[in-house]
């Protein structure tokens, strides 16, 4: 009895530690969407539901989210991805939940609760599917839902400098939205977003190195002179003196072509692996306190030359930088026209950066559950050598501190449906109907091999008409 | 050691039991700050405030013994200057509420209202029969406007956060283009963030 029970507690012990989560699938997700068939690639997700497993459950709903908004099935996914904002909220509340139980098993055995941008961008993939299907009302929604969130994250990160607290193409796009709806309270509150937008591009500048887009200024200039906000309208055209930008009135009879276009592959996770020799009084010590997340990262005690060896595994970041520079964009009608795309959100940057934020957080958490498992694998060990004769105690003891070893894995979960970088353009066209499409060009100004698909749209005075396009490249 | 280890896992397993989710119904009428942002409250207090404010004025009281009959109001824009989203159509709807609930002037439809009602009596000239028809051109033009402005000011500094907000309402005579009112209300909060641990 005695014999089976300290066996068992080492089994307990290297079960511990989850697997890395599967991600085969999504080379072949990529391949479908390569070749433009995002209905082949929304289907591979579909038939993985059953291993994301109840952990992963918010990521196959990010994921199949974005599929299908890619396949077309805009209301389908809207339904995909309102269930994983609900399961995203739900494990927010529960965040104390997290805390404690991460320290006793992995993180991956724990549900995926989603990075920060990526519950923004449930909402900004939502409200684009509203946008296409031209339900602006209901895309609206999506805004304040933005609105709330990124209110939720600023408040709760108000002691990072440099942290992801805002989104500025979030902000924007929400402008643009309100600017649909119309009305003076559309106009004031597109106005609202479109100067958030741009005051974080100046941070997103600095912090990502995404340039401002230069649209944004005839927007708030724009804006701001229909609202008769004489000293912003002043003051952002003595910023903006070389600016071009026409009047609302102007444009009413004019119609708005949005091309949105995401390019590349988000980066994915990997482990990094540390072994580190640490002194378990010490550890012990500081996790019987209550910041012990900042002194085991730090505490230069818990490290020694005499000690227990750990394996300790943290996440990094592997970008997956896309060879796309902007989307040539042309709109054949009665006369043609041309716009390119500008980058107005990176992706890999942001999620690099947020990752980073966190980094000390994750280690130091990373380290103490190493250390748990290492005291509790040589107290069973010793057990388990009292109990059973002949030396298998201490072998089976080896057994458990090597697959506690081998198995040690970070949290590699993320969303992988997402791009590299989204870009945007807007053309401000004459009513009628157009065929619309698109050249990709790569990073040393040649043509890739992706295009937008051409597609025909015809444009009514005011309207404006939202187009979305992946290329994976 | 073992103690501690041993008291760190319990607490871990009984942090992980406690995860549950309360819904309270609150009094409307209750203050709930959660952030320094402008919120119902700001929205009911300042409406209350400055119709209470805007009536007490000579304007509505010279108007009755001029035309005999409360003056006619309509609610205009409330533009909003602050850098956070707010509902300003909710604020606008407590500026209605207490002005009406007043009984001392009377409203005209807002022109969005206006817009959908015009469509529905475009519809009753095609459809409607002779008895029940409304007539175009047989509405009431308002006396007065109420609009305004909403401006705000923050600051944070470590811990602390400050937000200052200004609410700015003029009532303008429609026919002169005179302002018989102009009233502002202050709202200041402040916030301080507590650290915890764990």
């Amino acid at each position: 009895m005695k014999i089976q029970r300290g066996i068992a507690c080492l089994f307990f012990i290297t079960g511990m530690v989850a697997c890395s989560p599967f991600s085969a699938h999504y080379s072949l997700v990529d391949q479908s969407l390569a070749a433009h068939d995002q209905i082949g690639a929304d289907a591979i997700i579909q038939k993985e539901e059953g291993r994301y497993g109840k952990n992963n459950r918010l990521l196959y709903l990010m994921d199949r989210g974005m599929t299908l908004s890619l396949s077309g099935r805009h209301k389908e996914s809207n339904a995909m991805l309102e269930q994983a904002n609900r399961v995203a909220d739900g494990l927010y509340t529960e965040s104390l939940t997290k805390h404690g139980l991460s320290l006793l098993t992995s993180d991956t055995a724990l549900p995926y609760t989603g990075e920060d941008f990526e519950q923004v961008m449930i909402h900004l993939i939502m409200a684009l599917n509203y946008a296409q299907l031209g339900e602006i009302d209901e895309a609206l929604v999506e805004c304040r839902r933005l609105d709330t969130t990124l209110n939720r994250i600023n408040d709760a990160d108000q002691d990072k400098k440099n942290g992801y607290k805002e989104d500025a193409f979030a902000r924007y796009f929400s402008g643009i939205l309100y600017e649909a709806r119309g009305g003076r309270e559309g106009l004031n509150n597109a106005f609202i977003s479109y100067r958030k937008g741009y005051e974080i591009y100046q941070d997103w500048e600095k912090t990502y190195g995404t340039p401002i887009p230069a649209m944004i200024a005839a927007d708030l200039l724009r804006t701001s002179e229909a609202l008769q906000m004489r000293e912003e309208h002043e003051a952002y055209q003595k910023l903006f003196p070389t600016t071009r930008w026409s009047r609302i009135a102007d444009q009413k009879s004019k119609a708005e072509v949005i091309v949105i276009s995401m390019n590349g592959k988000s980066p994915y996770k990997e482990n990094v692996y540390l072994d580190l020799v640490v002194n378990q009084n010490a550890v012990n010590t500081i996790l019987a306190t209550s910041h012990w997340e900042a002194n085991v990262g730090s505490g230069e005690a818990v490290f020694s030359t005499l000690g227990q060896m750990v394996r300790v595994a943290f996440p990094r970041y592997v970008p997956q930088k896309s060879n796309t520079r902007h989307l040539l964009i042309s709109l054949s009608g009665l006369k043609p026209f041309y716009g390119q795309s500008f980058l107005v959100h990176d992706i890999t940057a942001i999620a690099k950066r947020s990752l980073d934020d966190r980094i000390v957080r994750i280690s130091a958490r990373a380290i103490a559950r190493a250390a748990l498992k290492a005291a509790a694998v040589r107290k069973a060990s010793k057990k388990a050598d009292s109990e059973i004769s002949g030396g298998g105690g201490i072998l089976l003891g080896k057994i458990a501190e090597a697959a506690v070893a081998l198995t040690e894995s970070a949290d590699n979960r993320s969303w992988r449906t997402l791009p590299d970088q989204i870009h945007l353009s807007r053309m401000v066209v004459p009513p009628g109907t157009y065929k619309v499409s698109g050249q990709f060009i790569g990073q040393s100004g040649n043509k890739t091999i992706d295009t937008l698909l051409p597609r025909e749209v015809t444009l009514k005075a005011g309207e404006k008409r939202f187009i979305v396009t992946r290329t994976v490249y | 050691m073992k103690k501690q280890t041993m008291l760190l896992l319990l607490g871990c397993l009984m942090i992980s039991g406690c995860a549950t989710r309360v819904v309270e119904r609150l009094d409307t009428a209750e203050t709930v700050d959660l952030s320094t942002r402008w919120n119902d409250t700001d929205s009911r207090v300042v409406a209350s405030e400055m119709v209470k404010e805007a009536l007490a004025r000579p304007w509505v009281d010279q108007f009755q013994q001029k035309k005999g009959k409360p003056p006619m109001v309509i609610i205009g824009t409330v533009l909003n200057k602050t850098h956070d989203h707010i509902p300003t159509e909710t604020f606008t709807k407590d500026l209605e509420r207490e002005l009406f609930n007043s009984g001392r002037v009377t409203f005209v439809a807002s022109k969005s209202e206006r817009d959908e009602i015009r469509e529905e009596r475009a519809d009753q000239q095609e459809n409607a029969s002779k008895d029940t028809v409304n007539q175009n051109r047989n509405e009431t033009g308002a006396n007065y406007m109420l609009k305004g402005v909403i401006n705000s000011f923050e600051e944070q500094v470590d811990k602390k956060s400050y937000k200052y907000f200004q609410v700015t309402l003029e009532m303008i005579d429609m026919e002169k283009n005179t302002k018989v009112w102009f009233g502002d209300k202050k709202i200041k909060k402040l916030m301080t963030k507590k650290k915890f641990g764990f």
